[in-house]
């Protein structure tokens, strides 16, 4: 699915389509194969790692700390932790950091550049932060590298693009869910992927897709509700399923139209009485 | 004061049906006779869709089954150019504003803008007596919280003294880094050290416009402090809620926890939790229709009766969950799972939930 120079893989979506669990999954299913990889979340995130639970080995989970990073990504630059120390501890520089835009996305990003370095063998899987505001977090780098210009901080960020938010080294996966409104806000967010940052995600995994009423079924409780009003609720019940369903392979297929990606379908394991795995669903062990 | 709308803050984690909910009760309002507006800081589109209509960054009419109303929702780059034209008046002073290269590249990315853009359009409507009731749909959780940190926050930014630090960064930069005469001693050459750093790090042109910019805020800090002002005398006021929504998922029970904590360490109190999509029972119905009776009908049934027991199941550790979090006579609603491919039809149904004295 990605290609093996893309060491990092976004994953991104609206929030509560559950992100941290395909995130958790991938990884997973990296480790699966014989493979390392790690698994990066943001401060105040832990639910990836609680996905990932405590059984996975070939997995290193990290939870990137905004003003650590931040101290790490100065101490990149002035080659000198201990300076890096006490420029971040000047409380007059915190708060214009708290007002500054884009400090912290550009310190995080960074901080996934050294965790890539560190272990050119591992996949980083970055769970990005649940907001609708992910294509501004991989876009803020250039348009920081524009502002800026000359000087150390340019170049981290020049390296960022290259070594991180480049279409070689990283991709993207969105997630959805199959609700119709989320669908149609996942192809929002590929529409801005490739009008804002010319990117297109190489794989779209709609999470939770409900059983599938069949027509003959449909028709069956329609039948029966009509001889025995004990079945319209079922019948109700069907259909409303169905026609949800209907309107969400509307909003898939202008997704596979809008994204041009493979969309892998993940079923409801509330809907689903045999749970297949995740990475063979997707097709990440292929 | 008295005739300013009431306030309620919808906070929750993301994908729980926040801005549904946030609709819904601002239906509810309106169904109780109250002149309601629904305002979302969250720049996707969820609450146009959950009514069902276009809606844009000017508050406008939406009618939900013969009940009217009025929303909103902000266009992030719009927002932030007509909030830069409402704080400079001077129109000089807003020219250099938009020429600044931080402003023009890095303004629309501004952590917690939309936040920043709410209060202020939020602060105009409740005082602007044309509604009794302002419903905010905000950000998921952890943006939420920026939203009620940012009054303290750009009050801090506007301190002389950070101003200060920032302009003599700017001098350094713009005087190539030379020594100044009449600063001495250590405290004087750290922070100077610090400072060259800093220039070095960011460069002298970034730094000369941060400086920039920072200085045009100063002549209108009265303006841009009275309403940081009165937003937080607003969202301490007794007429302003928070609801926090869940689902029954475990995560978004950890998001109402960490909101319910988040808000009590700012001496805030949510009034309410409410917790969408909860499955009570297995409908009776189900329960009892007879699979033998029906066999083409089998797979169907034992489909949705293993699916309902689950949620039921999950539905009762979260009531139980959210129990424990509630230990302060913090009341509980649980809000109908619907099924339905129709936006509105749920959120007439919600607001019938939700039913609010008239």
């Amino acid at each position: 699915m990605f290609s093996p120079k893309q060491q990092i893989v976004f994953v991104t979506g609206k929030g509560g389509v559950g992100k941290s669990t395909v995130s958790a999954a991938l990884a997973r299913a990296e480790a699966d194969r014989g493979g390392q990889a790690q698994l990066v979340e943001f401060e105040g995130m832990h639910a990836a790692a609680r996905a990932l639970g405590s059984q996975a080995q070939g997995v290193r989970t990290v939870t990137v700390q905004y003003l650590d990073a931040l101290a790490d990504a100065i101490a990149g630059m002035v080659s000198s932790r201990l300076l890096a120390r006490v420029i971040v501890r000047q409380r007059a520089l915190e708060r214009v950091m708290q007002a500054v835009p884009a400090v912290r996305e550009l310190v995080a990003l960074e901080r996934v550049r050294t965790l890539a370095r560190e272990m050119p063998g591992a996949r980083v899987i970055v769970d990005l932060p649940a907001t609708g505001h992910a294509v501004d977090w991989l876009r803020v780098v250039a348009a920081a590298e524009r502002f800026l210009r000359t000087g150390p901080a340019a170049k981290m960020c020049r390296a960022i693009l290259d070594e991180v938010l480049s279409p070689e080294r990283s991709a993207i996966v969105v997630v959805s869910t199959a609700e119709p409104v989320v669908a149609s806000e996942t192809g929002e967010l590929c529409e801005r992927l490739r009008s804002e940052l010319d990117r297109t995600p190489e794989i779209v995994i709609v999470n939770r897709v409900p059983r599938r009423p069949g027509p003959e079924e449909l028709e069956a409780a329609a039948r029966r509700a009509e001889t025995d009003p004990r079945y319209a609720p079922l019948s109700d019940l069907l259909s409303a399923d169905a026609a949800t369903q209907s309107e969400t392979a509307l909003a898939l297929a202008a997704l596979r139209g809008i994204a041009s990606a493979r969309v892998a379908e993940v079923p409801d394991l509330f809907a689903d009485p045999e749970p297949r795995s995740f990475a063979a669903l997707v097709g990440v062990t292929t | 004061m008295s005739d300013a709308a009431a306030l309620t803050v919808v906070l929750g984690g993301g994908g729980v049906g926040k801005t549904t909910t946030s609709a819904a009760l601002g239906l509810a309002h309106a169904r109780a006779g109250r002149r309601v507006l629904v305002v979302t800081v969250d720049p996707a589109r969820r609450l146009a869709d959950a009514l069902g209509v276009e809606i844009g960054i000017e508050a406008c009419r939406v009618e939900v089954g013969g009940t009217a109303l009025h929303a909103r929702m902000p266009d992030s780059r719009r927002s932030v150019d007509r909030f830069a034209e409402w704080l400079f008046e001077d129109p000089e002073a807003l020219g250099r504003v938009r020429e600044n290269g931080m402003y023009r590249e890095l303004g629309n990315s501004l952590a917690g803008v939309h936040e920043l853009i709410s209060i202020a359009f939020v602060d105009h409507e409740l005082g602007s007596g044309l509604y009794d009731e302002v419903v905010l749909d905000t950000a998921p959780s952890r943006h939420a919280l920026e939203f009620l940190d940012y009054p303290a926050r750009l009050g801090r930014m506007l301190e002389a003294r950070t101003l200060e630090w920032v302009a003599g960064l700017a001098r350094l930069a713009g005087a190539a880094l030379d020594e100044r005469p009449g600063e001495r001693g250590l405290i004087s050459w750290g922070k100077k050290r610090v400072g060259n750093l800093v220039s070095h790090i960011v460069g002298a042109q970034a730094i000369r416009d941060i400086a920039a910019l920072f200085a045009e805020f100063v002549p209108v800090r009265g303006r841009w402090l009275s309403l940081v002002q009165s937003v937080e005398r607003r969202m301490r006021s007794p007429d302003t809620r928070y609801v926090i929504v869940s689902g029954p998922s475990g995560s978004s029970l950890d998001d109402a926890a960490y909101l319910v904590d988040e808000l009590r360490a700012r001496s805030l109190s949510p009034s309410e939790i409410l917790l969408n999509r909860a499955v009570d029972e297995i409908p009776p119905w189900l329960e009892a229709l007879d699979e033998g009776a029906a066999p083409e009908l089998g797979p169907a049934l034992r489909a949705y009766r293993s699916e309902f027991l689950a949620r039921a199941l999950q539905t009762r550790i979260a009531r139980e969950r959210l129990a424990d979090l509630a230990s302060a006579k913090l009341p509980v609603r649980g809000l109908p799972a619907l099924r339905t491919a129709d936006p509105r039809a749920i959120l007439e149904a919600l607001a019938t939930a939700l039913v609010v004295p008239v």
